[in-house]
């Protein structure tokens, strides 16, 4: 017998519960594999892991917490034999309803896989299971100087298979690259359950299709990650912070080519608008940014002299385009409390509205850096149109900007205008030369625009979707794949 | 549950309480975490089915801070939890545990079921007379650690402070698993306002937790009180290196981290855990967690264990839960109180 597709995708504001009405019962084979404390179908652990941190959910019919490869292969070979979807889980941090079982089925919960395998000094790699949080592994390599340098902000609870299934990066990526520039090898499970290496250890290979490439950013439709071998890099010896404050958010945005244009390569380069300044302050007030219309972080690293040398030309570039205020973080604690801040700020404009709750949607869009000025100007127009606060932030230096609505979720009508203002916000990246996602992914929210942003381009990853998923059981319903 | 609605959705379900919560850290499952118990009361509101897993996810809450203190958008999973905790309670889900503390309390007055009188540690009658301030001494203290209970209260009793006439438990157990308080606050409200007190002085990190934020009175911890005496009191200098446990009640809840390190500093040596203050671990005791789920709660304390610096002569704490939980895995763990008691002269 085989398993009966359903289709259970609610919407935030919808607070209904639908029910399993499974076709088939395989909680006892599951059991077999792995035990019985590490399988669930109670219906409250179900509504849980429903969710993920977007609007989206959908209710599984089991959810399985896996301890090895052997057990994650044996569970994906019952899924495939009754074709039951499969959708791989890490913390669930994501903002695009990756980990959300549409199709129902069984979650992988892989957040138990969560070794830190090895650290490969001599050669400069780690070698990690996919549950591990992204936190603590850069909390392991402090000590020998090292880290990993794509940081998101939600370092401190996703996991770093999670993280790598959605393409992700952060703050730093502008000169350190996203997460695929660090995957040396990764061991997937097939849909069909074999276990294939996609890499190797060395640090370079031309040695056939980079599967690595093909397996990150793929959100858990090709295979399930089960352990990954990441490149690694020296801490630099000394970083500085330099915060530039203006009147006027076109000329910060202008200000981020304009650095560039010095040669300059940032590590970090982060836009944020009043909103975000005045979350800043409320999460944490020994900040006191002064109230102005934007702020740019704008984070150097290197050596003590290149620093220096470093911060003094954006100063003066940032004073050539108005700033009225420009200073840098003292001590590394400072440092390090404004990028605490900073990380977590989409989800502090919660507290700046106490009757609503910031909704992700249309919060990922990239655009090249010329065309920051413009998509910003689009925001804002956007903004008026809907009368709106959109509160605007991001990894400036890299062109993606996360945009923060909040409203009253249980008023539909505020809803739907919300996810109005999503469309075009979305459509204006698109129409700028941009992406509906620079690093929180597709998942099944932003499915509808993939024929507009890859043409031909979305039939060749359905081919390979189909080739190596037949029967579409791998996180079935997701990246606009069907 | 409809009425919470509004507290519930101001989870933007980001997940960073995730990793900080010990129940979750030990059990993995998303219920047994902040972030699952909001979802679940969300479920609650548009009648998701009750379920051993729903049930056992609220009751497994430590009642730790660590989700309040860390959620960017101000959500309040432990707030959340407590007020589930109660309804279903209301609904007649009542677990073997809640039970078990709820007859306690009530057929002998503290969270031990013990019979014996309150005041057995004292070996003259409670002076009935008038007090500015006075000794709020627990349940823990008035029967399992009587001797430094007599020793603070000759220290305490040289500042005018008094006991009560008729001390009850404070209410802290079962408030926080959702249980009836009123009688209990009713009876030492009575208690303290017939004994003309304004502050109340207590120790145990529950019963300061309690009074700050179900009763209306002034509340002083031990340590804060001593710490401003110190020169006054009769205390020696020890030749041990401690290291302290904030607890999750006395730390994160009320944000009172230094009164007892001045204390301890003037005593002995003391050596901080590798997190500590508002980063603090949970013992794993709270809750009803050590009651209902003893094999989660000394896991709890275990993954506490590892933070502790080598070599300590004790861990002080000042929660009696702490204190049994830690030393239960072989921690050689003191109240505040007895590390005053040893000092004394
Ligand atoms: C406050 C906040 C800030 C954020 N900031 C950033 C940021 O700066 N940069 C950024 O890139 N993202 C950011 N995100 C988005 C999100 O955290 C990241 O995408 C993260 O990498 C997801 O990890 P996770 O473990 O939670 O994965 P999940 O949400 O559980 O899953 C994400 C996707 O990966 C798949 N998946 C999970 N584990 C595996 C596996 N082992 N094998 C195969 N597929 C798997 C899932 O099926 C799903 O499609 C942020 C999110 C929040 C809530
Ligand atoms: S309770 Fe707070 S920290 Fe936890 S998921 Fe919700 S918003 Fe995030
Ligand atoms: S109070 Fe502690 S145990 Fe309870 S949900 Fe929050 S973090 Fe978890």
């Amino acid at each position: 017998m085989i398993y009966t597709r359903k289709s259970d995708r609610r919407e935030d504001f919808v607070l209904n519960i639908s029910s399993g009405g499974l076709s088939v019962d395989i909680f006892d084979e599951i059991r077999d594999i792995v035990t019985l404390n590490r399988v669930s179908r109670d219906p409250a652990e179900l509504y849980c892991y429903s969710y993920d941190a977007s609007y989206i959910s959908s209710t599984p019919d089991y959810v399985v917490m896996p301890h090895s490869t052997q057990e994650v292969s044996a569970i994906v070979k019952l899924a495939s034999q009754y074709r039951i979807p499969i959708v791989p889980r890490g913390a669930g941090t994501g903002l695009s309803g990756g980990a959300v079982p549409i199709s129902g089925g069984i979650v992988l919960d892989m957040s138990r896989m969560n070794k830190l395998q090895k650290i490969d000094i001599p050669n400069l790699q780690v070698l990690v299971e996919p549950g591990l949080i992204h936190a603590r592994l850069n909390s392991a390599l402090e000590p020998y100087g090292f880290f990993f340098p794509p940081d998101p902000g939600s370092s401190e609870m996703c996991t770093l298979g999670g993280f790598i299934a959605n393409g992700g990066s952060g703050m730093r990526s502008v000169k350190y690259g996203t997460v695929t520039r660090y995957v040396l090898d990764l061991e997937i499970v097939l849909p069909d359950g074999e276990i294939i290496q996609t890499g190797s250890m060395t640090m370079k290979s031309a040695s056939g299709y980079d599967l690595n490439a093909l397996m990150v950013g793929s959100e858990g439709t090709l295979g399930i990650i089960t352990a990954a071998r990441l490149k690694i890099h020296p801490i630099p010896k000394a970083r500085k912070v330099v915060l530039a404050h203006f009147n006027d958010l076109d000329a910060a945005g202008r200000a981020v080519p304009a650095i560039m244009g010095q040669g300059i390569v940032p590590s970090a380069c982060e836009l944020m608008d009043s909103t975000t300044i005045q979350a800043l302050n409320i999460y944490d007030p020994d900040l006191n940014i002064p109230e102005c219309e934007a702020l740019l972080l704008i984070e150097v690293d290197g050596t003590p002299c290149s620093i220096d040398s470093d911060a003094v030309d954006i100063t003066n570039c940032c004073r050539a385009l108005g700033a009225f205020d420009i200073n840098t973080a003292g001590s590394v604690l400072e440092q390090q409390e404004i990028w605490k801040a900073r990380r977590l700020v989409g989800a502090v404009m919660t507290r700046l509205y106490p009757d609503k709750t910031r909704v992700y949607i249309g919060e990922d869009i990239a655009v090249p850096l010329s065309a920051i000025p413009a998509m910003l100007k689009d925001i804002r127009s956007i903004s008026s149109r809907y009368n709106i606060t959109i509160m605007t932030y991001g990894h400036a230096g890299d062109g993606n900007l996360h945009t923060g609505m909040a409203i009253d979720i249980l008023d539909k009508y505020q809803y739907e205008q919300l996810k109005q203002v999503a469309d075009d916000i979305h459509r204006a990246a698109l129409r700028n030369g941009g992406t509906v996602s620079g690093e929180h992914g597709i998942g099944c929210v932003r499915e509808i625009y993939m024929e507009q942003e890859h043409g031909r381009g979305l039939d060749v990853m359905k081919q390979i979707k189909k080739a190596l998923d037949p029967h579409n059981i791998m996180n079935p319903q997701k990246v606009g794949l069907e | 549950m409809k009425q919470y609605l509004k507290d519930i959705v101001k989870c933007v379900k980001c997940g960073r309480c995730r990793t900080v919560c010990p129940s979750q850290n030990v059990l993995g499952w998303e219920s047994s975490g902040p972030r699952g118990r909001m979802l679940m009361a969300l479920g609650c509101t548009c009648d998701l089915e009750m379920s051993r897993g729903m049930i056992d996810g609220f009751l497994t809450c430590t009642t730790c801070h660590q989700c309040v203190s860390e959620c960017p958008s101000g959500a309040d999973p432990l707030e959340i939890t407590r007020v589930v905790r109660r309804e279903l309670i209301d609904m007649g889900h009542v677990a073997p545990h809640q039970i078990e503390i709820m007859n306690r309390v009530s057929g002998s007055g503290n969270s031990l079921g013990d019979e014996s009188p309150r005041t057995s540690w004292l070996d003259i009658p409670v002076d009935a007379g008038s007090f500015d301030h006075i000794y709020f001494v627990g349940c823990l203290a008035s029967y399992r650690q009587q001797e430094t209970t007599a020793a603070i209260y000759s220290i305490l009793r040289q500042f005018s402070v008094g006991l009560l006439e008729d001390e009850k438990c404070c209410g802290s157990p079962l408030y926080r698993l959702g249980l009836d308080t009123s009688e209990l606050i009713e009876h030492n409200s009575y208690q303290i306002k017939k004994a003309g007190a304004h502050t109340v002085i207590t120790e145990c990190a529950g019963c300061y937790a309690m009074f700050r934020g179900q009763y209306e009175f002034n509340v002083v911890h031990l340590s804060e009180f001593l710490s401003d005496r110190l020169e006054q009191l009769p205390l020696k200098r020890l030749n041990i290196t401690v290291s302290y446990h904030d607890p999750c009640h006395l730390g994160r809840f009320n944000k009172l981290y230094d009164a007892p390190r001045t204390v301890i500093n003037h005593i002995c040596t003391l050596e901080e855990m590798k997190y500590s203050r508002e980063k603090a671990g949970c013992c794993g005791g709270g809750g009803g967690v050590r009651l209902g789920y003893p094999e989660l709660s000394s896991m709890v304390a275990k993954d506490l264990a590892a933070n502790i610096p080598q070599g300590m002569d004790y861990v002080v704490t000042a929660c009696p839960l702490c204190i049994r939980n830690l030393s239960d895995i072989g921690i050689k763990t003191i109240d505040l109180a007895e590390l005053v008691r040893m000092s004394m002269v």
